[in-house]
């Protein structure tokens, strides 16, 4: 009897650790078919790829034109490295232009192949504007969380405890933030940073933004610094040290592990920010997230280019993630205990 | 000495809240001034007919907004948004069941060492930007050129691709988006209910003979009420403040059958020229309507939550 219902146990055990398996698989896949797409030719999009389809050669009987058509390749640059002068009619086969420029053919499909194989990769990793806006996205979302863990450090140091009554209604005004949502307070809070402050396309409008502090940070800092024994303060306080010095030597070496949690759940929310770059930054200033948000008016129909933006913009945030998620894992339970 | 004692000790005590405001002014000046201030300088514009963010001739006009976006032309475009949002909402909520309570329940029964990868992956689509995520449904499902449609059609499952921009399919499909992103944060908060009840009553009731379900109904739904609870605020909340996904689907561009609530609040206040009607206090008006409510069953939700709780 009690043999057979370790079975059925076992069995039920089983058949979830399938289910659950088959799910996982299933919210794998989108991101295995995107970097897949990324390496599949926008002329090739109307057939099914399970991998990336063989790389395709560079073609001397394709023309002139059709390299800027299909691939957005800089033909001006192109010329100038391959020292080509002068009009050429688009129609032109690259067979006859290297014949009439007296350039080898080898030279030409060596200069080209690389961007007919990888186009997507290549048109999105030498662009400017591309790169430019990923380097502002890793200084400001690195400098917004160093900058806003300290200043949520400061906040939980005196919060923890609740050692006063004003400090719980503190408390409680960041709890708020938990449901007012960006779209929510977009309008005035653009009046505020925009039009008051002349904050309108600064990066600093979203520094701000993004270390104003939160639910989130406030409860990881709070609820840590409380558990830190007191004896440590008051040890402090008999050796005459003050309130900074406390902060600066006791508590920020003490608060590594509670950072790395506020780090690792805040750095996807700044990244990913759409709506706030949007709002406050013009297109020449867009920050990674509304910049791919553009790139289907930039490469309409180059669906290689627009994935391969895409992959770059997730990268990073599964890198951290993955390093991270252990504190992921443990901070994502423990909060929803604590509500 | 006594009196020297006290005033020494009040010397202290001011002396440590002048040290608590020092620590605390500078990030609650940038929040106060970035989320609570917000809703008091919308105050006074929701009485003018400001037009856009550089308007000078600003004039009183009393709650005549109010009466506005009740009227033709704004109600065409308010209570479209607000209905499709509703509706969003309600097909959302019951996600946050098919796909987060669900997953709970399945990795609550298994304790091998397959949960944490399990877990990993599941929360994967939650770290990706909505806009990225929006795009990926895209990739996947778009008539002509969409990877899983390709997939199915070779496959010879279905002989039609699934058209995810017809608004029948797109107001199934969305939400199922939505739900599929959220899977992983949802699960967390309810597996967090799930792990806090004691072991002790559940062994009991095994004990009892109670079968599953009834397990479900008397011992794991009662126990959760504060992780449903806090599930349902955020989802209710986050319904209407839903934004990149439809970004990411279209909404500004050509698709409408995304176009939320929100997206009307940021074509009106920041797409202006795009032949969008309405004026910047109208739109105000409208997110005051929607959100000042919204944020009261928001508060009122919690406030029951943390009664139950202690």
């Amino acid at each position: 009897m009690g043999n057979e219902k370790t079975v059925k146990k076992k069995t039920s055990v089983i058949i979830i650790s399938v289910i659950l398996i088959l799910y996982s698989i299933m919210t794998l896949m989108p991101f295995y078919f995107l970097g897949v797409r990324s390496f599949v030719p926008t002329n090739k999009s109307a057939e099914f790829h399970l991998i990336p389809p063989k790389l395709e050669e560079f073609n001397m009987e394709s023309t002139y034109g059709n390299l800027a058509t299909f691939y957005n390749i800089d033909l001006s640059k192109a010329k100038k490295e391959l020292g080509l002068k002068g009009y050429i009619n688009p129609n032109t086969t690259w067979l006859q232009i290297s014949e009439e420029f007296n350039i080898p053919s080898e030279k030409v499909s060596e200069y080209f192949s690389p961007y007919i194989k990888y186009n997507g990769w290549i048109t999105i990793l030498t662009d400017n504007r591309i790169v430019r806006s990923l380097i502002m996205t890793v200084v400001l979302t690195v400098s917004s969380l160093v900058v806003g863990g300290l200043l949520a450090i400061a906040t939980g140091s005196v919060l923890a405890g609740f050692r006063k009554r004003w400090h719980s209604w503190i408390y409680g005004l960041y709890m708020l933030q938990m449901i007012i949502t960006p779209v929510m307070i977009i309008i005035p809070v653009y009046l505020i940073l925009g039009k008051y402050m002349g904050l309108a396309n600064t990066y600093f409008a979203l520094f701000l933004l993004f270390i104003k502090g939160g639910a989130i940070p406030v409860m990881i800092f709070t609820s840590f610094i409380a558990g830190i024994p007191s004896a440590l303060k008051e040890s402090v306080d008999i050796d005459g040290g003050s309130r900074l010095q406390y902060f600066f030597h006791v508590l920020l070496p003490l608060t590594k592990v509670p950072f790395a949690t506020f780090a690792a759940i805040t750095f996807p929310i700044i990244w990913n920010d759409l709506l706030q770059g949007l709002v406050f930054l013009k297109e020449d200033k867009f920050t990674l997230i509304p910049m791919i948000n553009s790139l289907q008016g930039t490469f309409t129909t180059n669906y290689q280019a627009i994935y391969a933006g895409l992959c770059l913009s997730i990268i990073p945030v599964l890198i951290i993630y993955l390093a991270f998620q252990n504190l992921f894992v443990r901070s994502a339970l423990s909060g929803a205990i604590k509500g | 000495m006594k009196q020297q004692l006290k005033a020494s000790y009040k010397e202290r005590q001011r002396r440590e809240t002048a040290w608590d405001i020092a620590f605390l002014a500078p990030q609650f000046i940038i929040y106060f001034g970035l989320t609570i201030l917000p809703f008091i300088i919308a105050i006074p514009i929701l009485m003018t007919d400001q037009i856009g963010f550089i308007d000078t001739d600003i004039d009183f006009i009393g709650l005549q907004n109010f009466v506005n976006i009740f009227k033709s032309p704004m109600v065409d475009m308010f209570l479209p948004a607000v209905k499709k949002t509703a509706i969003f909402m309600l097909i959302n909520y019951s996600t946050v069941f098919i796909f987060g309570m669900t997953l709970a329940l399945l990795m609550y029964e298994i304790k091998s060492g397959l949960k944490k990868p399990l877990f990993t992956i599941i929360y994967v689509p939650y770290m990706i930007s909505g806009l990225g995520i929006g795009l990926i449904m895209l990739l996947l499902f778009a008539k002509d050129t969409g990877s899983v449609n390709l997939m199915l059609l070779k496959m010879g499952i279905i002989d039609k691709a699934i058209d995810i921009k017809d608004p029948g399919v797109s107001a199934w499909a969305f939400p199922l988006m939505i739900g599929w992103r959220y899977a992983g944060f949802n699960m967390a908060i309810f597996l967090g209910g799930l792990l806090s009840i004691p072991t002790e009553t559940i062994d009991a009731s095994r004990v009892d003979g109670a079968g599953y379900l009834q397990r479900l109904w008397h011992i794991y739904f009662p126990q959760m009420f504060s992780s449903i609870m806090i599930a349902t605020v955020i989802c209710l909340i986050g319904s209407w403040g839903v934004f990149d996904e439809a970004v990411g689907m279209g909404a500004l561009a050509a698709n409408k059958n995304v176009r939320f609530f929100s997206i009307l609040l940021y074509k009106i206040g920041f797409a202006g020229g795009t032949g969008q009607s309405g004026t910047l206090a109208e739109a105000l008006t409208m997110a005051m309507t929607v959100n000042v409510p919204l944020l009261t069953i928001g508060i009122l939700l919690s406030k029951l939550q943390k009664k139950r709780q202690f």
